[in-house]
């Protein structure tokens, strides 16, 4: 084997055995936003290096081209994807593991107008209130 | 072992492994949420697929594919969340 088919076959095992953590992490994990954050996180990287080993395999300009333009596209759009279904888990009212320590959004959804309130209000009323129970 | 054979006997094997925890995942899911994600970490997967054939066979044509794959399967995520999140609006 030559020196280049060593570093496809590096990044295409690294980028495989990342994906493989991304699945398990999906299978093993107990709540419907650890399960996000482990398969968009580690699927991202696996796919953008596998896709590396094939350009490195390649070496014309069109094709790496090409696999500069989807890994730019995926790093873009699946934390957006990721973002939107987060939102609509939090709109239905999916519960976080019982273990989760912060939980900034409970209580900022507005169930009438369908909005999410700013932060700062939460907590300057928050504020408020701990404040008059001093007095 | 040959550069070929890695591909088959490792690479793909275990990216075959992860699509099939995926569709346990898929299957078992409690929300529907649950699966939207897996359905789109399928897809990711079967992106990498098309690379590692493409490589596997030396045919540059291939990665056009994975180029289509990844612009449908944010398509489908992203009109997935949006009109289950109106649905749940128009219901309450």
């Amino acid at each position: 084997m030559t020196i280049t088919e060593y570093i496809v076959l590096f990044f295409m095992i690294l980028g495989a055995l990342f994906i493989f953590v991304a699945s398990i992490g999906l299978l093993k994990m107990p709540d419907v936003y650890l399960r996000m954050s482990a398969a968009t996180i580690a699927a991202t990287f696996g796919v953008a290096s596998v896709l590396v080993a094939a350009a490195i395999h390649f070496g014309t300009i069109t094709v790496t081209l090409h696999i500069l333009g989807i890994i730019i596209f995926l790093i873009l759009t699946v934390p957006v994807g990721a973002h939107m279904l987060g939102r609509a888990a939090v709109i239905i009212g999916l519960k976080q593991w019982n273990r989760t320590v912060s939980n900034d959004i409970e209580g900022t959804y507005d169930e009438e107008t369908h909005q999410f309130c700013c932060m700062d209000e939460i907590r300057k009323s928050s504020g408020n209130a701990s404040d008059h129970e001093e007095d | 072992m040959t550069f070929n054979g890695i591909l088959v006997g490792f690479v793909l094997p275990l990216l075959s492994i992860s699509m099939l925890i995926i569709f346990l995942r898929l299957f078992r899911g409690p929300s529907v949420v649950d699966k939207v994600i897996a359905l789109d970490l399928l897809v990711i997967i079967g992106i990498s697929i098309v690379a590692v054939y493409a490589v596997l066979f030396d045919q540059p044509m291939i990665i056009d594919i994975s180029l289509i794959l990844a612009l449908i399967a944010f398509l489908s995520t992203i009109a997935f969340a949006f009109f289950y999140e109106k649905r749940n609006k128009a219901i309450k």
